[in-house]
């Protein structure tokens, strides 16, 4: 059985990282969310305006609340993938990845075309789902093509599954 | 999952428990604003300047939030005319990129005694030209539609004057520790989430009732 590419590897700390770093963010701002303050706009954190209009909160739910629930999913998943490399686990990665990429487009194109007003971690947010989208894509591309390429050398005894490295 | 997963999950959670409550203690509460207390003979000044009671707004004429106080800081004046002195300062954000150049307009409004006209025009018509290429000639039309004189008006805008005092204003609100738009100081001391017009008026209502 061939190592798997280091590449996988890497690619899975890179998501771990951008889910992360996504967390913290929309946890930040859904702190900011539920403490209130009055309405302005910040030196460091663009508008309240943003995180305060009505599309912050779509169906009753903050924007931000989803944005927790969505990077928690994705840390996961992420942190699953890395110790069981399974293509059904990248594929989720790449489904919710590209879900959080249409999301930011959207909340990007409201802040940019109606609101008028940008939001600093809203932006961070937006990038670091169009990581996870990039990531996802790509770690589950990969994983597809190695179980292929398992399955066709015969060695499908772990179907749908990559073999782990270093579980030595 | 792994110890390991387990592990950076545990580090990743207690971090955004940190920012929570970093995010939380930075809001803080009212602080002594130090020379935003004073106003000085420069400044744009609506209402009874020689009132005791003084309310000193650092604001952004791009800032949506600016522009959703505005009506309400709008209705103060009126309400307390006699009691309150309303003053205006400068306080143009990076992020809006036109904040300066609306600025000057005013500055080059208030050369000809209508600062406060053209303040007005700004804020009412901010969705008009916040983000608009030409929001300069805009600002000409707004000069026009309060009757100030064209001319002087196309000479004042392009004078670094007002840029100046845009400058200067930003430099005295850093200094009282402005840090967002709007920022209110109620004689000196900054004050913390008036959201509605009553909380206004009852914050109001006390400090005249203080310096009686």
């Amino acid at each position: 059985m061939k190592p798997l590419p280091r590449i996988v590897s890497v690619l899975s700390a890179a998501l771990i990282i951008a889910a992360a770093i996504g967390f913290l963010d929309a946890a930040y701002l859904a702190a900011k969310y539920f403490t209130g303050g009055p309405i302005a706009c910040s030196v460091l954190d663009g508008c309240d305006t943003v995180t305060k209009s009505a599309y912050a909160v779509p169906a009753g739910i903050p924007v931000a609340v989803l944005g927790v629930m969505f990077y928690a999913s994705v840390l996961v998943l992420a942190l699953v993938f890395r110790e069981r490399r399974s293509v059904t686990i990248a594929r989720l990665l790449a489904i919710a990845g590209a879900i959080g990429f249409l999301a930011s487009v959207w909340l990007v194109s409201v802040q940019v075309f109606i609101l008028d007003a940008l939001c600093l971690y809203c932006i961070l947010s937006a990038g670091s789902s169009t990581a996870i989208f990039i990531l996802g894509i790509a770690v589950w591309r990969l994983a597809v093509a190695r179980a292929n390429a398992s399955d066709a050398a015969g060695h499908d005894s772990t179907a749908g599954r990559l073999p782990a490295v270093g579980n030595k | 999952m792994s110890k390991s997963s387990i592990a950076i999950l545990g580090v990743v959670v207690l971090a955004a428990a940190g920012l929570v409550y970093l995010g939380i203690a930075a809001d803080g509460g009212p602080a002594a604003g130090g020379q935003a207390a004073i106003m000085t003979a420069e400044d744009h000044v609506k209402g009874n300047r020689e009132a005791m009671v003084v309310l000193v707004e650092y604001s952004d004429f791009q800032c949506p939030a600016c522009a959703a106080y505005y009506p309400l800081v709008k209705k103060i004046a009126e309400d307390y005319a006699n009691d309150v002195a309303i003053v205006y300062r400068h306080f143009p954000l990076q992020q809006h990129r036109q904040a300066v150049a609306a600025a000057q307009a005013a500055e080059a409004a208030a050369n000809q005694g209508r600062f406060w006209e053209m303040h007005d025009m700004l804020f009412e018509h901010q969705g008009e030209w916040s983000g608009n290429a030409n929001a300069a000639e805009l600002f000409a039309g707004y000069a026009a539609a309060i009757g100030l004189d064209g001319d002087q008006y196309r000479r004042d805008v392009e004078a670094s004057a007002g840029r100046d005092r845009a400058q200067e204003d930003f430099q005295s609100g850093r200094a009282a520790g402005v840090n967002a738009t709007p920022t209110f100081f109620l004689n000196g001391q900054r004050i913390v989430g008036p959201q509605s017009y009553s909380e206004f008026a009852a914050l109001l209502d006390e400090a005249i009732a203080q310096n009686r």
